[in-house]
């Protein structure tokens, strides 16, 4: 297939369609040209509001998708009557989708805009929501909005977070030059690729051993915004796995070291430093607002909480982590580091057994109930600057290759699992329950705002 | 009939009937409590709501399920009863 554009992100309302959804809508869509309702949550974003798709109702050939009366074809009444009836009762929005054929541009025909206009104020009326329609193609996509308070927007852009983190607009964007600073990296990346590093706002939720690798490469790939997540001061120990610490800075919040190492290495980056634990309802409502999400934190509950946000507000993340098995008596065992990709509506954290219950509701207590309640004695575990170096970098070279689209495949995204002492290097796919409360349609995938992550995390 | 006693008011004369519904949950007053899926869309129209005589009419049942109004079809509504007015969504 020809190379598809790769679009910075835009300003404005935008839709975030997880990759399973798109791809079922694709195969609905591309060639023959089906019809079909998304169904969408709302949330604030960093550049504009944001939909986000959870649930797609396709229409059946013939009975919901029938000769148009003015148009090609139409959605027949009653499937966008039971279509709107779900998304009035869900409070969700409302998007009509259709293709047209070509691959770079999309924009809607006269009689789509004059069927919106007909129909779309009864549809509004009816849900409560916001209702529009959406017209793509495989490389682009166009949106008409029509919002409850009664004013109508066009889509600036629709995402789809796979393998490769897609921006689709309604026509390819153009490249501003890449500055001289970034001139070699951006002979792969692209002009318009060193722009969307720019125009992103990741987080990194932990800035220990291998946060601190990340936020310094992430700093110098030219990342324009970073929030900073870690509630921890550095101590003597941790100095020989921070990037540029040094003695003076004992004491010191790691939240402050990232921030004046990223800013050495880009010093136009905005940073968004929070000295809490993720928890925190300040730290999450920041990483709400991110395209990325890079999760160096170990505890259970860091986990469950990025968990969370990647599903109820749709943002791919990467969990990188590093285990180190040394017993009591020096034996060693299988050391192994893992990067593995979060993506909305996939199988998450939960569904692969990858958050500890019993630990999490030990994390969620006060610090010192949470010392008191673990039977060992915090024996400190081993940490080694190059394993962490290792799992760093294959989850940076993710994130740069995903949101360029450079890699080969959009939609794979297995975990990489690397054993050091064997030198093996092995792919894993996640898993999935069927009703998993946070991946899928029947949980909190794309609720967005509509129940504060804080809120619905009851354990 | 042939009478020499005029009906008195209240009595025999049917009295002007009007009910409330909601028509895409906007209140519409009704002239009469039988009416055709036709005069509903006519009555809600003229009551400003955003719609027109094309649009497919569905009414709640008890059970909570909408069910298709024809245009020539006459129903008997009651007070508050739920009426959505669709169109086909047509593309091209
Ligand atoms: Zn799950
Ligand atoms: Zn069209």
């Amino acid at each position: 297939m020809a190379r598809r554009p790769v679009n910075p992100p835009a300003e404005g309302w935008s839709l975030t369609i997880p990759h399973r959804l798109w791809t079922e809508l694709s195969a609905h869509l591309f060639p023959s040209g089906g019809g079909a309702v998304l169904l969408a949550g709302h949330a604030e974003g960093a550049r504009g509001p944001r939909l986000l798709a959870y649930d797609l109702i396709t229409a059946t050939n013939d009975t919901d998708y029938i000769p148009g009366e003015y148009g090609h074809r139409a959605l027949a009444p009653s499937f966008v009557r039971d279509a709107a009836v779900r998304a009035r009762d869900e409070s969700a929005a409302y998007l009509a989708v259709h293709a047209h054929g070509g691959l770079d541009r999309v924009r809607f025909s006269s009689v789509d805009t004059a069927s919106h206009e007909r129909g779309y104020p009864a549809l509004r009326q009816i849900t409560g929501q916001t209702v529009g329609g959406l017209v793509l193609t495989p490389h682009a996509a166009a949106g008409d909005l029509w919002l409850a308070d009664g004013s109508r927007t066009p889509l600036a852009e629709t995402v789809i977070p796979g393998g490769n983190l897609l921006r689709l607009r309604p026509c390819p964007a153009t490249a501003t030059p890449a500055g001289p600073d970034h001139d070699r990296q951006a002979r792969l990346l692209g002009d318009v690729g060193q722009e969307t590093l720019n125009r992103l706002r990741v987080a990194v939720v932990g800035l220990g051993g291998v946060g601190s690798i990340l936020v310094e490469e992430l700093a110098r790939l030219g990342v324009g915004t970073l929030v900073l997540i870690d509630d921890d001061t550095i101590e003597a120990t941790n100095l020989p796995r921070l990037v540029a610490a040094g003695k003076d800075d004992i004491g010191l919040l790691k939240t402050d070291l990232a921030a004046r190492n990223a800013q050495r290495a880009n010093p136009r980056i905005r940073l968004i430093p929070k000295a809490t634990r993720v928890e925190h309802p300040e730290a999450l409502k920041e990483l709400a607002l991110c395209d990325w999400i890079f999760l160096a934190a170990d505890s259970a509950s860091a986990r469950h909480w990025v968990n969370a946000t990647v599903q109820q507000f749709l943002i791919p993340a990467v969990q990188v982590g590093v285990k180190i098995p040394v017993d009591s008596a020096g034996y060693v065992g299988q050391i192994h580091t893992a990067t593995r990709i979060m993506l909305p509506g996939d199988g998450c954290l939960w569904c692969n057994r990858l958050i500890d219950s019993t630990q999490l509701a030990i994390d969620m207590h006060p610090k010192a109930e949470r010392d008191a309640a673990r039977y060992v004695p915090g024996v400190p575990a081993p940490s080694v600057i190059t394993l962490n170096t290792l799992a760093a970098a294959e989850a940076l070279n993710h994130f740069v290759l995903a949101a360029t689209g450079l890699h080969d495949d959009d939609h794979d995204h297995a975990a990489v699992i690397h054993r050091p002492r064997t030198r093996q290097r092995d792919l894993q796919d996640p898993r999935q329950d069927a009703n998993c409360r946070w991946c899928t349609p029947a949980g909190r995938l794309g609720r967005g705002d509509s129940g504060s992550v804080v809120q619905t995390a009851t354990l | 009939m042939d009478t020499a006693i005029e009906p008195t008011a209240g009595q025999n004369e049917r009295r002007p009937v009007q009910v409330t519904v909601t028509v895409n949950n906007q209140p519409v007053i009704l002239p009469s409590r039988e009416l055709t899926g036709l005069e509903i869309k006519q009555a809600a129209i003229a009551q400003g709501v955003p719609i027109d005589t094309g649009f497919q009419l569905s009414v709640k049942r008890g059970n909570g399920r909408y069910e298709v109004v024809d245009d020539d079809e006459q129903i008997r509504v009651h007070p508050n009863q739920e009426f959505l007015a669709v169109p086909p969504d047509d593309n091209s």
